[in-house]
């Protein structure tokens, strides 16, 4: 079952092609992120949806039904601002009420439900209260039990934790992740944060310049990335041009700088490729004699639970490399060390 | 004096120092306005206490007599016609007024959504009445409402009417002149306090499922009541105190507080009595004020939530 | 902190109250700094418009010239000499003006306040050639116009001989009636129906009343007037002689009448306000401007003279009206002291009748 079906979907200001045919199905119960960098479309795919920006081209279904140009009030649609956009007039018990009262749901029945919807974010007994009177942490769980409570077909939500301290978006995605689940709730999720995406998706959607670049669970876009955007844009990489030297089966050995690396995939002798290696996959220890990489620390960054190396290999290629933090033992600026990429590491870019 | 001096032990609390730096604060505060207190204090108390002593004075045959009669007020009280134009001049003001509001609502909602040079423009027609006298604006419109002016001769070469329409020498040519100078006052602090609406709460209520119209009223509406407020006050207390523009577009037909102010002042040289419908007048612009203040605070909105 | 700002307070606050008693004080010390005349000072009332250009160039400049003068002159607002300023001003020993032209009325509010200076007779010479009722202890009357009935000629046929033509169901909502100097439209009515211009009562404005559907406006001021025949607003009007020949002059199809029941003729008193820092100078300005030629001028407004001694061109007779004593008999006989007595009741009637 498809909760949101998006079909060429295209938005052109003027000359500016702002989204530029996206397709993607949202399942029912599913939670998926819209993730890229800001100005790659990402918002304006999802007030498409909304039904605040009407598409150039392309069809949008929601709950099955074509809503391409219905208007907003007419879509079941939850929506969560960034800024929360609550009704300051209102009291929390009425805000959350008000897509009911639109709706026509008599008043004691609005209150009943108000309640329960402040109940499953955690705010009973604040009902009477003005969000003017609450913390942002509160205003944002009122502004999700006010999108809640229509039982939307899709919950959307649009930069939702962009206002909020890092303690408090870390326990908000849990918090979110925790409820979709819960009530099995449709979600399409926007960001620019891609640790975020990834700590609470079943599938992201990583788009650049108006189109989708990659499309999958957070493990396949983190571990196997369609292409270098992607690559580059999910967290720290590694990404080094390279050569195939031998190529057998699914298997090829490879040449990027000094460094000579088995990697899966089927390829062609002689041909030019892109491999990434994460950082935290590549082991460090003491420089050995014996050992296949041998490089000097060049820089060397201290995060906390981790250690960020950067180490010149023989042949003048420069590697990033995470460890967890030893405590002890560990490398400065100019110590030999020996570098350990296990086997399966080294991805192929597009592959 | 600075709480951070004293130790903790030593000023386990903490309130009167901060409170002495509050009241020093309070007292710069007062210093600072004080030149234009001053200022006003001789421009205006004192022209407005001699007006107040003026209005007890007693006026018999074209000679005053200064004293403390009642004489003036007992009049406004009792001679039945006092009071009948001063309800007169509050039931102009009021139709002015929500006549006013409701030509600026639309106004206000088109320049909000407006680009900057389109509202440029709007601005400018909307301030342009206040550029041209007085006189000649109400000129301009005799010749627009006119028996045979614009709008008559219109209707009739038209065929839609054969007898020229009484359009002012009436409440309607006065409410028409006036509303449009006055449309500035009114549209420029809806327009603010529309523009200080996140369009993401309008966005909001959409959403969840009100129409554009529901929209209006249960979000815009409220959100931009302070600006109403404002609106609704300078529109009231302008009309209080109207008086060429009924006489020349009211046609004298539409007697108005100030008219017989006038009257009485320049045709009676009846000061007192003058002096003691302009304390009647100054009094309701006075309550007009407070009633709004009022409920401004009744309807303030927490901007930031 | 907070001694030092004691100090700073206090004072602030005594150069507040120095600056208020200062600025109560300033005009009175002014007043009384230049109380002692300058005898090559005089301060005259000025008109705005042409008739103010006509005042100016025959009527101040040469005199102004002839004496060597330096002549101060306020504008006058609305044509009319401000009472309640100059009673202020006379009271503080400096009026604004060493002549003021005074309306009947204005003339008993001005005397019953101690407001002028006696003229005598002789020093006025030229007395000597004016009609006898002009003359009065505080100086002489000029400038007369008349009020009776303007009508378009063209649609107003054959031309009204009495007040009662505007009371004629033919001209609903196409006549007006003046809100200025309105105790003269109510005295109109009184003599168009009961023969005399007092009382007015009760049954003057049941005539009112019976005029209401023919009336369109109340003018406030003779432009206003003329505006209201050039816009075809309306076709008659009780209006001012001089005003009718001004718009006759424009092309208009217009005509004064002097309807049967009676006209009024109303003057200004010319008069030296007490305190006047000029007197003398002010008497022989008088004295000047009363001869032939200052007075012959005011023709081209319509106006007479109390000068035995102007004579006019049939044309100027039309313009002026009050040159022949058949016409002048016609002149209802106005009670300037009732008329100021009374004004706040036939205000308070009027402004009610217009509300109701």
């Amino acid at each position: 079952m498809t909760a949101v079906a998006l079909d060429g979907v295209v938005k052109r200001y003027g000359g500016v092609t702002a989204v530029d045919g996206i397709d993607l199905q949202v399942g029912k119960g599913e939670f998926l992120t819209l993730l890229g960098p800001s100005g790659c479309g990402k918002s304006t795919t999802l007030q498409m949806i909304a039904g605040f920006v009407l598409p150039s081209a392309g069809r949008i279904r929601i709950g099955g039904r074509d809503s391409t140009r219905l208007p907003p009030h007419r879509r079941n649609v939850g929506m969560v601002f960034q800024n929360y956009a609550l009704f300051p007039h209102m009291t929390l018990a009425d805000n959350v009420a008000f897509g009911l009262r639109m709706r026509g749901v008599a008043k004691a029945e609005r209150r009943r439900r108000a309640g329960e919807a402040l109940a499953v974010v955690q705010l009973t007994g604040l009902a009477d209260r003005y969000p003017g009177q609450i913390s942002g942490g509160q205003q944002q769980r009122v502004a999700l039990a006010r999108a809640l409570v229509i039982q939307p077909d899709v919950l959307l939500l649009d930069e939702p934790f962009g206002a909020l301290d890092k303690q408090l978006r870390d326990r908000m995605r849990i918090e979110l992740r925790d409820l979709q689940r819960q009530l099995g709730i449709s979600l399409i999720f926007v960001t620019h944060d891609q640790e975020e995406a990834l700590s609470m998706s079943d599938r992201i959607a990583v788009l650049s310049e108006g189109r989708i670049r990659q499309l999958g669970t957070p493990d396949g876009i983190y571990r196997r990335p369609a292409n270098r955007f992607v690559a580059e844009f999910m967290g720290h990489s590694n990404i080094l041009p390279a050569r195939v030297v031998e190529a057998s089966g699914d298997r090829a050995l490879v040449r990027a700088g000094g460094l000579l690396l088995a990697v899966s995939g089927r390829l062609s002798a002689g041909g030019d490729i892109e491999l990434m290696i994460r950082p935290e996959r590549i082991g460090i220890g003491p420089a050995d004699a014996g050992a296949a990489i041998r490089g000097r620390v060049a820089g060397m960054q201290y995060l906390g639970a981790s250690l960020h190396y950067r180490v010149v290999v023989e042949g003048g290629t420069e590697l990033s490399v995470v460890t967890p933090d030893p405590g002890e033992g560990r490398r400065v600026p100019g110590d030999p060390v020996a570098l350990a990429i296990p086997d399966g590491a080294p991805f192929v870019i597009g592959s | 004096m600075s709480p951070d001096r004293h130790p903790r032990a030593e000023a386990p609390d903490a309130a009167p120092p901060v409170r002495a730096w509050a009241r020093i604060g309070r007292l710069r505060a007062w210093g600072l306005v004080l030149p234009a207190g001053v200022l006003y204090a001789v421009t205006f108390g004192i022209p407005l206490a001699m007006l107040l002593g003026a209005s007890f004075a007693r006026f018999q045959g074209g000679v005053t007599t200064p004293g403390f009669f009642l004489d003036n007020y007992v009049k406004i009280a009792t001679d039945g016609v006092t009071l009948a134009v001063f309800r007169n001049t509050v039931s102009l003001s009021l139709l002015i007024t929500a006549v006013g509001l409701a030509c600026a609502l639309p106004v206000a909602m088109l320049m909000r959504r407006a680009g900057p040079g389109l509202r440029l423009v709007a601005m400018f027609v909307l301030v342009s009445p206040l550029l041209t006298s007085i006189i000649v604006r109400n000129v301009a419109w005799m010749l627009i409402l006119g028996r045979s002016g614009m709008i008559n001769s219109w209707l009739i070469d038209a065929g839609l009417i054969s007898a020229p329409l009484p359009l002012m020498y009436n409440r309607l040519g006065v409410v028409i002149a006036v509303v449009h100078v006055y449309l500035p006052f009114a549209v420029l602090p809806i327009y603010a306090a529309l523009r200080a609406i996140d369009p993401a709460r309008e966005r909001a209520a959409a959403s969840l499922g009100a129409a554009p119209w529901r929209v209006f009223v249960h979000v815009t509406l409220p959100l931009a009541a302070p600006g109403l407020i404002a609106a609704f006050t300078l529109l009231f207390i302008l009309s209080m105190g109207l008086y060429l523009t009924p006489v020349i577009l009211g046609g004298n037909f539409v007697v108005t507080l100030p008219m017989m102010i006038t009257d009485a002042a320049r045709n009676q040289y009846n000061w007192p009595y003058a002096s003691a419908m302009s304390v009647l007048l100054l009094a309701s612009i006075v309550a007009v004020v407070a009633v709004s203040a009022v409920l401004g605070r009744l309807f303030a909105v927490p901007r930031d939530a | 902190m907070t001694n030092a700002s004691r100090p700073t307070r206090r004072h602030l606050l005594s150069g507040a109250a120095a600056t208020a008693a200062f600025a109560v004080a300033a005009p009175y010390i002014a007043t009384r700094a230049h109380a002692q005349g300058d005898p090559k000072v005089i301060r005259f009332y000025t008109q705005d418009g042409t008739l103010g250009d006509l005042y100016m160039e025959h009527w101040y400049r040469p005199f102004v010239e002839m004496h060597d003068l330096r002549a101060e002159y306020i504008p006058l607002q609305g044509g009319n000499a401000p009472m309640e300023k100059l009673q202020a001003q006379i009271a503080a020993g400096r009026p604004e003006a060493d002549v003021i032209p005074l309306h009947g009325n204005q003339l008993v509010f001005a005397l019953r306040n101690d407001m002028l200076m006696p003229v005598p007779r002789d020093a006025v010479p030229e007395y000597a050639n004016l009609h006898e009722q002009y003359i009065t202890d505080w100086g002489p009357g000029m400038v007369l116009w008349c009020y009776g009935l303007a009508y378009n000629t063209e649609k107003v046929t054959p031309a009204p001989t009495s007040w009662k033509a505007l009371w004629d169901p033919q001209w609903a909502g196409r006549v007006a009636i003046n809100e200025a100097l309105k105790d003269q439209a109510l005295q109109m009515v009184n003599i168009a129906f009961k023969g005399q211009p007092y009382p007015v009562d009760e049954e003057t404005f049941a005539h009112l009343t019976a005029l209401r559907p023919n009336l369109v406006t109340l003018w406030s001021s003779g432009a206003d007037a003329e505006q209201l025949f050039r816009n075809d607003e309306i076709v008659m009007t009780p209006f001012w002689n001089g005003r009718v020949t001004r718009l006759k002059g424009e092309g208009l199809p217009i005509a004064f009448a002097v309807p049967d029941e009676g006209f009024f003729v109303r003057h200004s008193t010319y008069a030296i306000p007490k305190g006047s820092r000029n007197p003398e100078m002010a008497m022989k300005w008088l004295d000047f401007v009363l001869g032939v030629e200052p007075q012959k001028r005011l023709v081209e407004f319509g106006y007479g003279t109390p000068n035995k001694l102007v004579t006019y061109t049939p044309e100027e007779e039309a313009a002026v009206i009050v040159t022949d004593a058949a016409v002048v008999a016609k002149a209802v006989e106005e009670d300037f002291a009732r008329i100021l007595d009374e004004t706040p009741q036939w205000n308070d009637m009027w402004t009610a009748w217009k509300a109701g």
